[in-house]
């Protein structure tokens, strides 16, 4: 919501500076999100007087005008149709800005077909102020020569763009708002003129009834005879400025009483509505099926969850959202029929919703109105109607299903205020606090207050509400703080949260590096990375309909990342820790995953150091069992063929493999480089008991090692041929490869075995120990 | 034996383009030249044994002060070569930041769980008190799922506040760091952000605290006292509600306030819904976005340089 500092002093009176003022809204009320000057082309034109017009000796199309600005006479070359002599309109001197799609340029002085111009006639758009193009911009015969413009239309204090909650529906308003700034400002709020009516009981010749529970009221009010001019420059100004469109005395009324109390209101041509048959209004719900052509010229369907205004049989409005295009007002409308009621804020949202059709009204209604505005708003336009439009209004007001509304009334006690703000407030501070905007507030007891709420505040419900209306009243600034002081939380672990962190830390000690990416996928992911299990969890409303999966696995977009980044880039080495879900039937299995994605030149290295980081994660998260690997019994079609399975404490957790071709081709993979892959379920390692590392005492005698280096069997892998040395002599503590490399006859491997007993071996049990395995590992070679 | 010989093989070996452990082995070592003239010795006749013997034995100390004394490594090492940076691993500065929060959370007695990012419809908005069809609703667009009606990605960690208030003893002093969901994507909005919820149930604890809570939280993770702001604001599950801006110095000097963290006093009707009385306990709520804090702090101009997981951003945070 715009607050025009200008305006608002139609309704309270300002003393602070628009800076302070500013501050303390943000302080009691709403933050500033933005402090909105007038544009500079808009102050720096002056208003001059056309005191003549001569046609241009060059050009058909062009004029010379003569603007006088106070002595001075200037000659200004124009190609606006608009203007006349004594007219009064925006002058731009050369040297001075205007505005232009790209922003403010500088006027340059400008000879125009042979004939110096001293600068520009200005039209609305070129002030930046509004759209209007058209013509050149006709101000006001009052309009003193050489005053600003900015002046002249009322925009010389900033306007501040208000972040109103959807509590504050009363923010919706200049009364609203100057409720708060009265209160800011310790001064009183002057309501705006409003026509006195007889007596609104008194009847209008338009009849109403309403048909649904979701109108509370329902008000009509005919007024014939008017002159639908263009409204007064002023009140265009401010609609301007609150960025509605200036149409005709008529609609701009009810848009100017909207933003001034707060009520949307609608005004639907009499005369159309006289060609339905008689003056007859009723709130019903929509036909199922039924059209409705609206304002915005568009055709919506409608059903019985909608609630329109009827007319004759024919719906003029859906009520609350939008009127209807037949029975609009328009330049020549000569009589009017005047709606204010208050619809169901559930309803009217949910209309606006399903139709997607966002209307200034809906942004009220849907937030709930003042029930006690509707007829005062009535007034206030009869009031602006009088005076720009003439006219009479037709008897009386029709006001269908109004119930006076009982106001709520909420015990508050001090002391508990005390307990939950920490601030003390004393029953006469509380009573002055909630008095200045409109509570009401009896003393009931030593702390206790009772206090009546304002039709204007249906956020306040509860003690707690006014609570917030107290300390915010009272300062949030002047709240001195504290730090809590109660018992400590021992009922929950952080288990999980640190086990994770734990990891984390792990991995990038292990120089891997962390990602974190966007937790989607998309249709290409399922079809390439989707493995059996459960249903990948579809998003009904993604914002792209790429992006239409929540993930299901790390690695698809670690993997697109390793290949995009592989033009710059020869290695990486990345991890990412995130959850991921599927689904059977309406069971959602959301886990916590570890992968790993590697881009190498020498994916069998790369792969053991992979392995050898996994296999230390239980450790290094202090959790108990132990990862080990083993041939992949069903393999991931994503992963070269024969990938190892990741098995925890037994239990299969995942796969670690190379990416196959296909894909990395498809992802222009360059050199000779590969895509080494780890994805491992956390859950049961998240679940396993703590499990501190033992000590292992230092060796006390010589620790052996040998090496055997052997070629081995095509068929036969590394894992094979340790398989097949088992069971090892007593001595053999461990048998790991040392080395691998690729040679023509086949893969080269060293093995490292490792003898060792609590005493010295002696030379020959070494050798024969050796010797046995030698023998195995033979076997198995070519 | 030739002494000459023996000489020339030592001459041999000191010209060789051997290092100088080399050398020495080579002429001073168990197998070297001295050693294995020494050992010849026994085969000499009786009287040149003595002769030769001393001979060696001069020609031998000679040696071992020549090698010995010889500057050897020394200057061959240029240590003014620039140093290298070292390989090391990197963890993301989101969950860096996430860490840090934790860590100066935890000095007042704040415990970290983690929850689900799909989460029911009720967890998300109903349990904290969003009624259905609210216009609060609209500040949290949410994305719902295809096939399973009343689940939601959760649109904040507050989520969590419900189930873990129902689940567990209080008091309660909890923090909920992970990512949450919007539908909204711009500039300054990721459809996928992080949040850290934290919250306090206990029979004390007032909006005071929460204010002093925020205080001591800036102050320690800027590394230096900051200008802070404790405004109104609303949320639907706190009451009273409060948002805290800090004044942030852009480079060029100017300022202007950043909003840090959404907070207020539990509201009544969401401990209700966990089970909890609240005329007897009460709490306090505090929600921070993560993304825009090492934004902020290190100076990433763009979101998307984070959500990218550029590797040059990221080798960068080997530091953090």
């Amino acid at each position: 919501m715009r607050l025009s500092l200008d305006w608002l002093r139609d309704y309270v009176k300002v003393t602070s500076t628009p800076e302070a003022l500013a501050e303390a809204l943000v302080m009691t009320t709403a933050e500033v999100e933005e402090t909105i000057s007038a544009p500079l082309p808009l102050k720096e034109a002056v208003v001059g007087t056309i005191t003549a017009i001569k046609p241009h000796p060059n050009a058909d199309r062009l004029r010379l005008a003569t603007v006088r600005v106070g002595k001075q006479s200037h000659t200004v070359v124009c190609g606006a149709p608009n203007i006349a002599v004594d007219q009064r309109v925006p002058f731009i001197t050369a040297g001075k800005h205007y505005h232009t799609d790209k922003g403010e340029s500088v006027l340059e002085s400008a000879t125009i077909r042979g004939v110096a111009s001293a600068g520009m006639l200005a039209s609305a758009s070129d002030l930046g102020f509004g759209s209007d193009h058209e013509g050149i911009m006709i101000l006001p015969n009052t309009a003193r020569e050489g005053t600003s413009v900015a002046a002249v239309v009322g925009w010389e204090l900033p306007t501040l763009d208000l972040e109103i909650t959807p509590n504050r529906s009363d923010l919706l308003s200049y009364l609203g708002l100057a409720r708060e700034v009265a209160a800011i400002e310790k001064n009183r709020v002057t309501m705006p003129p409003i026509l006195s009516m007889p007596s609104h009981h008194s009847k209008s010749i338009a009849t109403v009834s309403v048909e649904t529970a979701l109108c509370s009221r329902y008000t009509a009010t005919v007024v014939t005879g008017i002159t639908n001019t263009a409204s007064p420059l002023w009140m265009q100004a401010r609609l301007l400025a609150h960025d509605i469109k200036p149409q005709n005395a008529v609609v701009d009324i009810t848009n100017y009483v909207m933003l001034e109390l707060g009520q949307p209101l609608h005004a639907f041509d009499a005369t159309t509505l006289r060609e339905y048959g008689e003056l007859c209004l009723s709130v019903r719900t929509a036909f199922n099926g039924e059209t409705f052509t609206a304002l915005d010229n568009k055709e919506y369907e409608l059903s019985r969850e909608d609630i329109v205004i009827d007319a004759g049989g024919q719906s003029i409005a859906l009520a609350g959202v939008i009127g209807g295009r037949d029975s609009a007002v328009s330049a020549t409308t000569t009589e009017i029929v005047l709606e204010s009621a208050v619809f169901d804020a559930v309803a009217v949202r949910k209309t606006a919703t399903r139709h997607s059709c966002r209307t200034d009204a809906v942004t009220r209604f849907e937030k709930g109105v003042d029930p006690e505005m509707t007829v005062v708003a009535v007034k206030r336009v009869l009031k602006l109607l009088h005076e720009i439009c003439g006219g009479t209004v037709q008897g009386g007001m029709s006001d269908a299903n109004y119930q006076h509304s009982t106001k709520q009334q909420i015990n508050v006690s001090l002391e508990r205020a005390k307990r939950v703000l920490g601030v003390t407030f004393s029953p006469t501070q509380a009573k002055t606090l909630l008095t200045k905007i409109g509570f009401g507030a009896t003393q009931t007891g030593k702390h206790e207050l009772s206090v009546l709420v304002p039709s204007w505040r249906n956020d306040s419900e509860i003690e707690e509400d006014i609570f917030e209306e107290l300390i915010r009243l009272g300062g949030y600034d002047q709240i001195e703080p504290t730090l809590p002081s109660g018992p400590l939380c021992t009922s929950v672990k952080p288990v999980v949260y640190t086990t994770l962190s734990k990891i984390r830390h792990w991995m990038a000690r292990n120089q891997l590096r962390e990602l974190e990416s966007q937790a989607f996928a998309t249709a290409e992911h399922i079809a390439t990375y989707h493995v059996n299990g459960g249903k990948p969890v579809q998003i009904a409303n993604p914002t792209t309909n790429k992006e239409a999966y929540y993930r299901f696995s790390l690695l698809p977009h670690m993997i697109e990342r390793a290949l995009a980044q592989s033009r710059t880039t020869a290695t990486l080495a990345s991890f990412e820790i995130g959850n991921i879900a599927t689904h059977s039937k309406e069971r959602i299995d959301e886990h916590t995953h570890l992968a790993i994605c590697m881009l190498t030149s020498d994916p069998v290295t790369t792969a053991q150091q992979v392995k050898g980081i996994l296999e230390t994660v239980p450790a290094a998260a202090q959790r108990s069992g132990g990862i080990t690997f083993g041939n992949a019994k069903s393999v991931w079609p994503f992963l070269v063929k024969h990938p190892d399975e990741i098995r925890y404490s037994g239990k299969v957790v995942g796969q670690i493999g190379v990416i196959t071709d296909a894909i990395t081709r498809q992802g222009k993979l360059r050199g000779d480089r590969y895509l080494v892959v780890a994805e491992v379920t956390l859950t049961p390692i998240l679940a396993a008991k703590t499990a501190i590392f033992r000590y292992q005492s230092p060796h006390k005698y010589p620790v052996v090692t040998r090496d055997i280096t052997v070629t081995l069997a095509p068929d036969s892998t590394a894992r094979d041929v340790l398989a097949a040395a088992n069971p090892v002599p007593e001595i053999v503590k461990n048998i790991t490869v040392a080395d691998y490399h690729q040679t023509a006859a086949g893969p080269n491997v060293t093995f490292r075995i490792t003898l060792y007993d609590d005493r010295t071996l002696t030379d020959s049990e070494v050798a024969d120990a050796v010797q046995h395995i030698t023998k195995i590992l033979k076997k198995h070679s070519s | 034996m030739k002494l000459d010989a023996i000489k020339r093989d030592v001459s041999a070996v000191l010209t060789a383009k051997i290092s100088r452990d080399d050398q020495y082995n080579k002429i001073l070592g168990r197998k070297g030249v001295i050693a294995t003239a020494l050992r010849a010795i026994k085969d000499l006749p009786t009287a040149e044994r003595a002769k030769i013997g001393a001979a060696l034995n001069t020609l031998k100390i000679e040696l071992e002060a020549k090698l010995k004394d010889t500057p050897a490594k020394s200057a061959t090492f240029d240590v003014s070569l620039p140093g290298t940076p070292p390989v090391t691993g990197s963890l993301h500065p989101i969950n860096v930041t996430i860490d840090r929060i934790v860590e100066i959370f935890g000095q007042l007695g704040f415990v970290a769980q983690t929850g689900n990012e799909i989460v029911s419809d009720y967890d998300n908005f109903g349990s904290l008190h969003f009624p259905l069809n609210h216009p609060a609703r609209d500040t949290q667009d949410s994305f719902m799922l295809a096939d399973i009606p009343d689940m939601v990605l959760r649109t904040q960690t507050s989520a969590a506040q419900v189930p873990i208030m129902s689940a567990n003893d209080l008091p309660l002093r909890v923090l909920v760091p992970g990512k949450t969901f919007r539908r909204e994507a711009d500039a300054t909005h990721q459809p996928t952000f992080h949040q850290i919820e934290g919250f306090i149930v206990d029979e004390q604890v007032t909006f005071a605290d929460l204010k002093g809570m925020l205080n001591y939280f800036v102050e320690e993770f800027f590394g230096r006292p900051m200008k802070t702001r404790f405004r109104p604001h609303f949320f639907p599950f706190t009451e009273p509600s409060a948002e805290m801006d800090v004044l942030w110095e852009r480079p060029d000097g100017s300022t202007r306030w950043l909003e840090v963290v959404g907070s207020g006093c539990i509201h009544p009707a969401v401990l209700q819904n966990a089970g909890i009385n609240p005329k007897k306990y009460q709490g306090v709520a505090f929600g921070f976005g993560v993304d825009r804090l090492p934004m902020l702090q290190h100076g990433i101009d763009h979101m998307r340089a984070l959500s990218n997981n550029d590797e040059e951003l990221l080798r960068q945070f080997a530091l953090l």
